[in-house]
Parts: structure tokens; sequence; C-alpha cells
């Protein structure tokens, strides 16, 4: 049995070309938090920062932004090493990352609630979602080119996980831009967004896992 | 692996011969006629995954998740069709059966294998049969390396209750 069957030989032959191992998951994330970066200053430049920036003051404003971004570089590095064959990651830090995301967001908007002193509403502020998802796609379609060349033996996870980190970068986007200081608007309008990115990943994932079980 | 990265074909080769075996006895786990196919299927996805591998990475792990991975998923199609025909009782105990090389474990073995948790078994397999260390199951399986080994502290404590 030490010789290579026919059938496997033949596999060899057509797939000798040498390959380029693929890049590994913290070069990966770069690539990714660069794109949803610039995409997030492009957003920035076309709205503008938020009208109540200075009265918020430079805590509420800037920490949000970073905790966001550290937040999703930790998920993207996560979503890149488990899609890496053999890189499977404890239950309790998969369970974190998932369940962390969405906490994260509900503490940053009631942290900007409590920071603003007053809650300031945005009428027809619906407007949020869609640009927030506007944000996102840039990063989210890098994030589906770069997954759909590994081979994911987790991919609703790796999905998911992936696009909760998209998320929350293009979360920072309207973090800059939109006024609305109500906790009620971040989660249930901004987080929309972040939630329906995951959906997706995970319907995408779950798609491609009954397609071809090891490819995103 | 990283020489068959760089094209060299005879390292594939040579990657072959030096785990097939190992590879047939951990497979024969989900059991059934095709155990040949399924080592051949493993290789296939091997090849088909080279690209995903890291030369400062652990090859093991690597390599026994993708095996673990094709063994399960052939293992699942096999139950959705058996399901689909209606299959009779003797078809389940296929699963649990006695491995294709029975110099590696005897039949009581397999059986009381069978019987531990899922998560135990797989520590077990991937250990006793893949010779994976601790540190290089804990990847494959999603579990720390203090989980890995309380798993296999349980299961071996099980093991030698009911063979003894």
């Amino acid at each position: 049995m030490t010789t290579l069957p026919p059938g496997l030989r033949e596999a060899l032959v057509r797939e000798s070309a040498p390959v380029r191992p693929q890049l590994p998951a913290a070069a990966r994330t770069a690539v990714l938090v660069a794109v949803a970066c610039a995409a997030v200053l492009a957003h920035l430049t076309i709205e503008g920062l938020r009208s109540n920036a200075a009265e918020l003051g430079s805590m509420p404003m800037w920490a949000p932004v970073a905790l966001r971004v550290l937040a999703a570089t930790a998920l993207l590095v996560l979503a890149f090493r488990s899609a890496i064959p053999g890189m499977w990651s404890s239950r309790p830090l998969r369970t974190t990352a998932l369940i962390g995301a969405p906490a994260l967001l509900v503490l940053l908007a009631e942290y900007l609630e409590r920071a603003s002193g007053v809650a300031t509403i945005v009428h027809g502020a619906y407007g949020c979602y869609p640009r927030e998802l506007m944000v996102a796609l840039p990063a989210g379609l890098v994030l589906a080119g770069l997954l759909a060349r590994s081979y994911t033996l987790h991919p609703v996870f790796v999905a998911v996980t992936g696009t909760l980190g998209v998320g929350l970068l293009a979360d920072t986007a309207l973090h800059l831009t939109c006024p609305a200081t109500n906790a009620s608007h971040t989660v249930f309008v901004h987080g929309a967004a972040v939630a329906t990115l995951a959906v997706a990943g995970a319907a995408v994932g779950y798609w491609s896992g009954r397609k071809s079980p090891r490819r995103l | 692996m990283a020489q068959y990265q760089a094209g060299n074909a005879h390292a594939f080769e040579a990657i072959y011969r030096a785990t097939v075996k190992t590879v047939a006895g951990y497979v024969s786990r989900w059991g059934g006629r095709a155990t040949d196919d399924l080592v051949q299927e493993v290789y296939l996805e091997v090849i088909r995954a080279r690209r995903t591998y890291r030369p400062e990475m652990p090859f093991r792990p690597w390599f026994f998740a993708i095996a673990t991975h094709v063994a399960m998923n052939a293992a699942r199609r096999k139950r959705r069709k058996q399901d689909r025909e209606s299959a009779i009782e003797e078809a389940p105990l296929e699963r649990i059966a006695a491995p294709r090389s029975p110099d590696l474990l005897g039949l009581r073995l397999a059986e009381a294998l069978g019987r531990l948790p899922k998560d135990q078994q797989d520590v077990v397999w991937l250990s006793r049969v893949g010779g994976l260390t601790a540190g290089e199951i804990g990847p494959v399986v999603g579990a720390s390396v203090g989980a890995v080994k309380v798993r296999l502290h349980r299961a071996e404590a099980k093991l030698r209750e009911w063979l003894a």
C-alpha cells in the first residue's frame, strides 16, 4: 500500500505545480483592516465628523473607535486562523468571540449615551442601516475573496467571525459620523447592520459548507 | 510538505509512504468497506489543500484535521444513504466496527472505544492511532491542551475499567 494508487498518482501529476503558501492570518487581517479603514475614511470624508464631536470630548469619541478596531482585528485574526486546518480554537475562545462582539456594541452604546449626558435623538435616522452596510461592502468582498481561497473546515464559524469583524470596523464609520447618542439607535439601527452581516455570513458559510464541505 | 508546495512531487510520495498506514488505521474508525477509497480521498484533499499549509506550522495537526474532516463527511454521507435506503440494523454496527487493521486494536477494544463519548473517542484515536501529542490534538478538535489531557485520562480510565 506504500505505492501511490493510480487515481492519486494522476491527481499528483495534475497538481504538481509549485504553489505559494497562503498569507498568514495576521497578514490577511492587515490587508482587510486596511481596506476597511479606507472605506471608513471615505465615509468620513463624504459625511463629515459628527456634529456633536466637540461636546462629547476625546474619550467618548475615540475610545470606542480604538476598542472597535482592536476587537475587529482580534475577530479577523481568529477567523483567518480558524480557516486553516489544524488551527481550530478552543470552545471558550469561540464562545467569547461570538458573544463578545455584540456585547461590546451594546456596552459602547450605553457608554456613549451616558458620556453624552443628553441622548441626542436624530429623526429619520434609519438611513444609518444601509449606510453602514455600504461601508462594510468593500471589506466584506475582500473577506469573501480571501476565505474562498482557503480550505475551511468550519465555514459557518469562520464566516460569522469574519463578518462580525468587518461589521465592527464599518460600525466605526457610523460612530464617527452619526450624531445620535441614544443607545437604542446605536444598538438597534447600527447594530442591526452588524447583525445583518453576521447572518449573511452564517448563511454563506452554511451554503458553501453544504456545497463543498471544506471550502468557503 | 514545504518541498511538495515548491513543486517536488517526490516529497508528496514520501509523505504518503510515511503516513498511509497510520491514516488507514485512523480512518478505519469510521469504518466501511471503502476504507481504501477513504484513505485515497484523504490524500486527494491534502493535495487540494496544500496552499493552506505554512512551513512554520506543525504538520500533523494540519494533516489529521483534513483526515478527520474527510472521514466524518464520508461517514455522514453513508449514514444519509443508509437512512434513505432504510438499511437494516446490521449497518449501524459498522460505524463502530473493528478497524480494518486488526493488528492495531482488538474487536473488544474497538467496541469499548465506541462506548466512549465522542469527544473522548476523538482524542483517543488521534493520540493512540494518529500518534499526536496533546498539544497537537487541541487545534484539531478545538480544545485546550488541558482539556485534551483530561479527556484522554478519563477515556483511558473507562477503557481500563471496561476491559479489565
